[in-house]
């Protein structure tokens, strides 16, 4: 299981334990234990689909993002608490929650990702333009003027270099 | 009254009762809406989890745990087995009436192959 996804299934049952602390065994239990089933089954069902690890961490986020506000209203009904006081705390949720995005933003910043994790930075731009980089063009070659200029140069650096061979004898037809 | 999200899940128990599946839990549901809706999202678990336990409530369905036994052998987390009540059927019923010109298409697509 990667880790996108481990991550993923702690979160969802933490926000779980979360919300349900407090509560009378039996609710809590059963609200628990029908969230740990569902993530199981769409865990396997997405599975065999082929569906990646991270898709399905990201289905996962999301159907708890999506789901919190009813989370809070369920709770609030099992308290029988009027729902100002839901929406109070839903407010402080989404306070605490970008407060919390923040941190672990800035942790996550001064933090030295492990090896694998190690990739280049995604070019937003680059992603949104997929624009083709313009090929370098090679350095014309030298004129014969300049071609000499550069051997005489190189000679006067290098002249401890033994003379170039001599050409091969030419073989004269009999 | 129903709400759209409980109609929703009365259709879906009503067409897998179809599919002679008479018992299902919460994902299977959330599944069978979500086809049915050619959605690629499925309900949320806040939503679908309160709207379940909201008619089970009503009494438009009972709910049961599967044998313990069951789960400990395939290895995997025990499921809470929903079904549809007679209640159920004929509020489901009543509704389909009420709004038949307006949901042919949902309808049709839950319907069984």
């Amino acid at each position: 299981m990667s880790i996108t996804l481990a991550s993923a299934i702690t979160i969802v049952r933490m926000w779980t334990r979360a919300y349900t602390l407090g509560m009378e065994r039996e609710p809590r239990d059963a609200r628990r234990g029908e969230i740990e089933s569902d993530l199981w089954e769409f865990h396997e069902d997405a599975r065999l689909r082929g569906a990646s690890p991270e898709g399905i961490a990201m289905h996962m986020l999301l159907r708890l993002v999506l789901g919190v506000r009813n989370d809070l209203f369920w709770r609030a009904e099992q308290a029988r608490a009027p729902r100002y006081i839901v929406g109070d705390a839903l407010w402080a949720t989404a306070a605490a929650s970008l407060v919390f995005v923040w941190w672990l933003a800035s942790a996550l910043q001064a933090l030295e990702p492990p090896p694998a994790l190690r990739t280049g930075g995604i070019n937003v731009m680059r992603l949104l333009y997929p624009i083709r980089p313009v090929p370098e063009v090679p350095p014309a070659p030298p004129t014969p003027r300049e071609f000499a200029r550069l051997s005489r140069g190189y000679y006067r650096l290098h002249p401890a270099l033994p003379p170039p061979p001599p050409p091969p004898p030419q073989h004269a037809w009999r | 009254m129903l709400l759209p999200l409980e109609l929703a899940i009365c259709e879906a128990a009503s067409a897998l009762r179809e599919r002679a599946t008479h018992e299902f839990h919460g994902y299977q549901i959330a599944k069978t809406i979500g086809d049915a809706s050619d959605s690629r999202l499925l309900t949320a678990y806040g939503t679908l989890y309160r709207a379940l336990a909201r008619l089970e409530k009503m009494g438009l369905l009972t709910s049961r745990w599967e044998d313990p036994a069951i789960p400990a052998r395939e290895s995997r987390p025990g499921r809470r087995l929903y079904t549809l009540t007679a209640l159920g059927e004929a509020t489901l019923a009543s509704a389909r009436a009420r709004e038949e010109p307006a949901r042919p298409r949902a309808r049709r697509r839950l319907a069984p192959a």
